[in-house]
């Protein structure tokens, strides 16, 4: 269902600096001239974009919604400063924000181009404007959060950022977010996708940029549990400074159609770039997962772990690629992907991409597609153990290499979870 | 306990059971010998529901339930266990989470509260020292880089946790040196009671040094052939399975 009622129209965005204002009327002049990628796009073959979703680009933004008082039912219960955003909005008095802790920085775009122009000069570098999505974004984005971490600053609990969508609207919104942690910094940040009384179908169009500082260490996980009525596209683009560690985890458990763009480029020598993931699309549910591992120096690693379970009639795809190039001398880079389908009206398409330039370097890739191993169903069975409750141990120790990955417990037992309960729910 | 009719069973086109009778009463314990490819595994997996055999024949009463009707994870809550031949590993899938939900499931099955996590702990202590099996061992995925002899001794301490009214052992010995042997049959001797029974399936008459049968049983051609006491498995160590072949020709 969607609905165009209850609209705002949307405002422009006071304050961008001078480099942004000509990006976005680039972008713009792109995106006229492409328009959204569609199924003929190389890129973008496996995913049908509803187009009638995409049409709800025309449309404005919707009205401040009050954060539903059951949500904190839906998060997860860990020790974490929170960030609260509705629809796209900073939601501050439903926030815990780290303003006792110096060095660590929270706010809207919108705010940050006023408050932080400095800072603010930091978006656009990174995002990549031929990609028809990226170019939207850039064009159109009315607001997202920005995350800043200071220099040496150790952060001290994770940042949880809470991207809540509700409301009976119909829209389309393009964030823009930024993060940017400075040299031997340490942060470990959650984002958690989720709808609550979410009752038409939205369009959310995300672009994260990330700096990553010399010598510092980040963790990224996204938990997605849109539900049946989020289309996103979720692009992800960090840069990593010399010695840094990054890991990227996300788990995609609910949505209508989900696009996960993620993209490390290692830029600085000794970097290490980690992707992990979960994809589980059931009936009705389109999971498309695009990687990047961009090494541009020497000495960089980069380690690809995605694990993939279509129930159902769900639709799932890996596309990974690993692109060195000719001055990433001793790069190391290893990818595997492995998928298991549950039913036989499910598929997983999955396509595993080396682009290599430089001559001295360890690649490899892997890709499997499968059952659930027969054998090791029937050892369950002889021990009693149910079809229901064996299928749901081994999806759990298969999902588990990625799961073990996210460095907090409580975040680790929530996804457990979750994924149990999407295995009930097939 | 168990009651086995002309048992008929095939896997695609190939008949391997023709006929197999045997009788099991509490407190027992059967040996089956009998060379290779006579169907001692065939019956294993038949009694556990292994899909890919077909019953063609016959009928398996247990504790006056018709066995065969019964899926493979019904027949386990029933109590029927399997040591396997060949033990499955399985990657993620912790020893005491596999026990802990097979448990879970038995006692649901039976009309049970499962057992408390302090219980559960409890009664997995006292049966890993059955077995003599370290921690190292029980925290580890199931089966996972387990040596022959430790998965065999694994299955052993599986039976001694799920405690069966009757346990198949399936060529348990073969593969382990003279310790682990001795390791796995006191597991047995222990666990074995008034109550429960046992066939064990064998090449070797080795095993039977340890775990004394009531019965041994020459099984060939899907069959039993010959039946006796335990001096039958030193006799047919002594003299080989020819003799019995030459019988089974004779009669004919």
């Amino acid at each position: 269902m969607t609905t165009t009622a209850e609209l705002l129209p949307k405002t422009t965005l006071q304050n961008l600096p001078e480099f942004l204002v000509r990006l976005r009327e680039t972008s713009q002049k792109i995106f006229d001239s492409k328009g959204f990628p569609g199924n003929k796009s190389e890129e973008y073959k496996y995913l049908s974009l509803d187009t009638a979703a995409l049409r709800l680009s025309l449309d404005g933004l919707p009205k401040l919604q009050p954060t539903p008082k059951n949500l904190s039912k839906s998060l997860i219960s860990f020790n974490a400063y929170i960030v609260v955003v509705v629809n796209g909005v900073l939601d501050i008095e439903n926030s815990k924000l780290p303003i006792s802790e110096s060095g660590v920085w929270v706010d809207s775009l919108k705010n940050t181009l006023h408050t932080k122009p400095e800072f603010a000069k930091e978006i656009g570098h990174l995002a990549d404007i031929s990609d028809g999505f990226v170019a939207k974004n850039t064009a159109e984005f009315t607001d997202g959060w920005v995350l800043k971490i200071d220099k040496n600053v150790k952060v001290s609990k994770p940042i949880y950022l809470v991207n809540l969508c509700t409301g009976d609207a119909s829209f389309f919104q393009n964030t823009r977010n930024l993060i940017h942690v400075g040299n031997n910094a340490e942060v470990d940040i959650y984002k958690h996708t989720l709808s609550l009384d979410l009752n038409s179908e939205i369009f959310q169009n995300g672009v994260t940029e990330v700096y990553v500082g010399e010598n510092s260490t980040a963790t990224f996980s996204q938990i997605q549990e849109g539900g049946e009525n989020l289309n996103s596209v979720n692009y992800f683009v960090a840069n990593q400074a010399a010695n840094s560690v990054l890991t990227h985890n996300i788990f995609t458990l609910s949505g209508k159609v989900v696009r996960n763009n993620t993209q490390l480029v290692l830029a600085g020598k000794g970097a290490e770039g980690n992707m992990n993931g979960v994809f589980i699309p059931s009936s009705g549910e389109t999971f498309d997962n695009h990687t990047l591992a961009d090494h541009r120096v020497a000495h960089c690693n980069s380690n690809e772990l995605y694990k993939g379970v279509a129930l159902g009639k769900g639709s799932g795809v890996f596309n990974g690629k690993i692109f060195v190039r000719k001055d990433a001398q001793k790069t190391n880079a290893y990818q595997s992907n492995k998928n298991i389908l549950l039913s036989d009206d499910a598929n997983i398409y999955t396509k595993p991409q080396l682009e290599i330039y430089a001559d001295d370097v360890k690649c490899s890739h892997g890709s499997t597609t499968g059952q659930l191993d027969e054998k090791a169903m029937f050892y369950m069975q002889a021990r009693g153990i149910g079809q229901d409750a064996a299928r749901k141990l081994l999806v759990k120790a298969f999902s588990g290499e990625a799961v073990n990955m996210v460095k907090n417990e409580a975040v680790r037992e929530f996804l457990e979870a979750a994924i149990d309960r999407k295995l009930n729910n097939d | 306990m168990i009651s086995i009719k002309n048992l008929s069973a095939r896997i695609e086109s190939k008949e391997i059971l023709k006929g197999f009778s045997l009788e099991v009463k509490p407190g027992e314990i059967h040996a089956i010998m009998g060379p290779n490819g006579t169907g001692k595994s065939t019956l294993a997996s038949v009694l556990a529901g292994r899909e890919e055999y077909e019953v063609t024949g016959g009928e398996v009463t247990f504790n006056g339930k018709n066995l065969l009707e019964l899926s493979p994870e019904d027949r386990a809550r029933e109590g029927v266990f399997l040591a396997f031949q060949y033990p499955i590993e399985i990657p993620g899938v912790s020893n005491v989470n596999f026990l802990k939900t097979a448990m879970a499931e038995i006692y649901k099955y039976r009309g049970l509260e499962p057992l408390s996590a302090k219980d559960f702990l409890a009664y997995f202590k006292e049966k890993q020292a059955i077995v003599e099996m370290g921690n190292d061992l029980t925290k580890r995925s199931v089966n996972e880089g387990f040596s022959g002899g430790e998965k065999k001794r694994n299955e052993i301490f599986q039976m001694a946790m799920l405690n069966p009214k009757l346990a198949i052992l399936d060529e348990t010995d073969s593969g382990l040196d003279i310790d682990a042997l001795r390791i796995v049959a006191n597991g047995v001797n222990k666990v074995r009671n008034s109550e429960n029974a046992f066939i064990v399936i064998t090449h070797y008459q080795r095993l039977l040094d340890y775990i004394i049968p009531d019965f041994v049983h020459v099984m060939y051609d899907g069959r039993i052939v010959k039946s006796g006491g335990k001096e039958l498995a030193l006799e047919l160590e002594e003299k080989g399975y020819d003799w019995i072949k030459q019988e089974v020709a004779e009669e004919a």
